[in-house]
């Protein structure tokens, strides 16, 4: 015989109603919100993959990292300093193929080759416009008398697009090189590839607790949407969801405080004085000094290709 | 008389803004000896072993190491720090903190590297480790990605590497299936027998003769509330239910 005695209301359990029910429609905003909230899931799960790919056989991982390191942000450099249309696309399309070799996951860096361009082309279109580019009309968008404020004439033009074109190839072809830096280095040899870089220590310190807290709070924000998915019965609207989001944050932080800060005893209780320290030797191989000759190649070229 | 590994005079702490969690605990332990620190939830098991590896420090009273104590300023000594953390190794409660490196093969050279050991030694403990705790097939793995169990392995098998002559852990064996537990058991045996000192907090009383020779019990309280042999605390049921270590239905 049970001993402990219950309420009457948590003997009668709620009923399943099997059957159609009535759809309930969820605002548009509470799906973003939702959205924005399961990501963090994704977040997890792109760090493992991160750390996968760069832990997988392939031609950029083989590679010093220190050498790598400078190598990929001297050809960022260079390709913010490249005006060609000739220029861009070889560099491009030396991202690519350098992807290729590092058999990178496509799947993922599509989604980042196709949104970049994409996000970039949005914030350039005014520049396309001969309000901000003057120059030989394109498409005609508007043809009026003087009218106020509104200009004469609204079109599109050659120069303009020219220019967000090229801006948009620049920054893919940037982005693509940070991509295959971090998608090809394990963390903590892209710290020591810092440390190269003459980084001061304490900075990179900063990164390598940085990038394991990121982790942990990314952890618990999932958990916490999943608690709040298991215990969610209807959607309660944009502003209670707005207002549930508040507070899951301020919840984040100080469930993360607590872990964070064990996080750093346990690298304290196991000798960690403040330098990143890696148990293979880098050492500089033939190969890296053939990736460094070519990589000077292509920056060269890139730089005085018209 | 020879002097006391870990010596806790009057030892008591409190987290800032909360209730004291130590109160006026004094012990000592000796070299090689097997010794739980049992408690219900609460009791301060945990925040005694952040002291005895000196990442807190006493508010009242103090705690030494061979002698020395144990403060921020001697564990900023270059020799003192290194000699301790090389010496006593600390199984954290919660493995996600204690693991942060890129791979479980990583995760097992950490600490030695940063005792600035020889490269080639620290592969070869890892390598044994590795083998002696059957985890080769996660070697390249992350060790976030693995389950609770793996995790809690893991996270030991980072400490033996840097062969500790000393052991605190915090609840070894939860979340391990039965057979780690077996193998996790046998290790500490084997450990123990070779001059290992293992210091665990448990509140499991069902392995408790199979790690640990004396018990000290910590009330809810916050308080000593016995010291002795394992046996007599096993057979001290008022004592077990006055410390929430054992309940009777009804």
């Amino acid at each position: 015989m049970n001993r402990l005695a219950i309420p009457d209301w948590m003997r009668q359990q709620a009923e399943f109603e099997a059957g159609p029910s009535h759809r309930v429609r969820t605002a548009p905003g509470v799906r973003f919100a939702r959205k924005a909230l399961s990501s963090f899931s994704d977040l997890i799960a792109e760090m493992v993959t991160q750390k996968d790919s760069a832990m997988r056989p392939g031609y950029l991982q083989a590679l010093d990292p220190r050498v790598k390191t400078v190598v990929l942000l001297s050809l960022v450099v260079a390709m913010t300093l490249v005006h060609s249309w000739g220029s861009l696309l070889l560099g491009y399309t030396a991202c690519l193929a350098l992807a290729a070799v590092s058999h990178l996951p496509a799947k993922r860096l599509l989604k980042v080759w196709l949104v970049v361009p994409l996000f970039t082309l949005v914030f350039m279109l005014p520049a396309t416009l001969n309000v901000v580019t003057d120059g030989d009309p394109l498409v005609v968008l508007w043809r009026s008398a003087p009218l106020g404020f509104l200009p004469e004439n609204l079109y599109v033009t050659f120069q303009g697009v020219e220019i967000a074109g090229k801006m948009m190839l620049r920054t893919a072809a940037c982005v693509s090189l940070a991509l295959l830096l971090a998608y090809t280095t394990r963390t903590d040899r892209l710290f020591r590839g810092l440390r190269a870089l003459f980084v001061p220590s304490l900075f990179v310190t900063v990164l390598i607790v940085m990038d394991r807290y990121l982790a942990v709070i990314a952890k618990v924000a999932e958990e916490i949407h999943m608690a709040k998915l298991s215990r969610s019965i209807r959607s309660r609207g944009l502003r209670a969801e707005h207002e549930w989001v508040a507070a899951g944050i301020g919840s984040l932080f100080r469930r993360t405080q607590s872990l964070g800060h064990q996080v750093y005893l346990a690298m304290l209780s196991r000798g960690f004085t403040g330098e990143a320290l890696v148990i293979d030797d880098l050492h500089t191989k033939p190969a890296d000094y053939g990736f460094m000759a070519v990589a000077a190649l292509i920056a060269a070229s890139l730089v005085l290709l018209k | 008389m020879t002097m006391p590994l870990f010596d806790v005079s009057n030892a008591s702490f409190c987290y800032p803004g909360f209730p004291d969690s130590l109160i006026d605990v004094s012990l000592s332990i000796e070299r090689g000896t097997r010794t739980a620190l049992l408690g219900a939830n609460g009791s301060g098991k945990s925040t005694l072993l952040f002291l005895l590896n000196g990442l807190y420090f006493a508010r009242q009273g103090s705690v030494s190491f061979n002698g020395t104590k144990l403060t921020e300023t001697a564990l900023d000594t270059n020799a003192f720090g290194t000699e301790f953390r090389k010496s006593v190794g600390f199984l954290f409660q919660n493995s996600d903190a204690q693991l942060f490196c890129p791979t479980v093969f990583d995760e097992l050279c950490f600490g030695p590297l940063q005792m600035g050991m020889p490269k080639p030694e620290i592969r070869r403990r890892a390598e044994d480790t590795l083998k002696l705790l059957r985890l080769e097939a996660f070697r390249e793995r992350s060790p976030q990605a693995l389950s609770t169990g793996q995790k809690k392995t893991v996270a030991l098998a980072s400490l033996l590497t840097a062969a500790p002559s000393v052991l605190l852990m915090d609840e070894p064996t939860a979340g391990l299936d039965p057979r780690s537990q077996a193998l996790l058991l046998d290790l500490l045996d084997a450990l123990n027998e070779s001059g290992t000192t293992l210091v665990t907090a448990t509140h499991d009383l069902h392995l408790l003769p199979e790690i640990a020779d004396r018990a000290v019990v910590l009330g809810e309280d916050h308080r000593v509330a016995f010291d002795g042999p394992v046996d007599d605390v096993l057979a001290n049921e008022d004592l077990l239910l006055k410390t929430n270590l054992m309940f009777r239905r009804g």
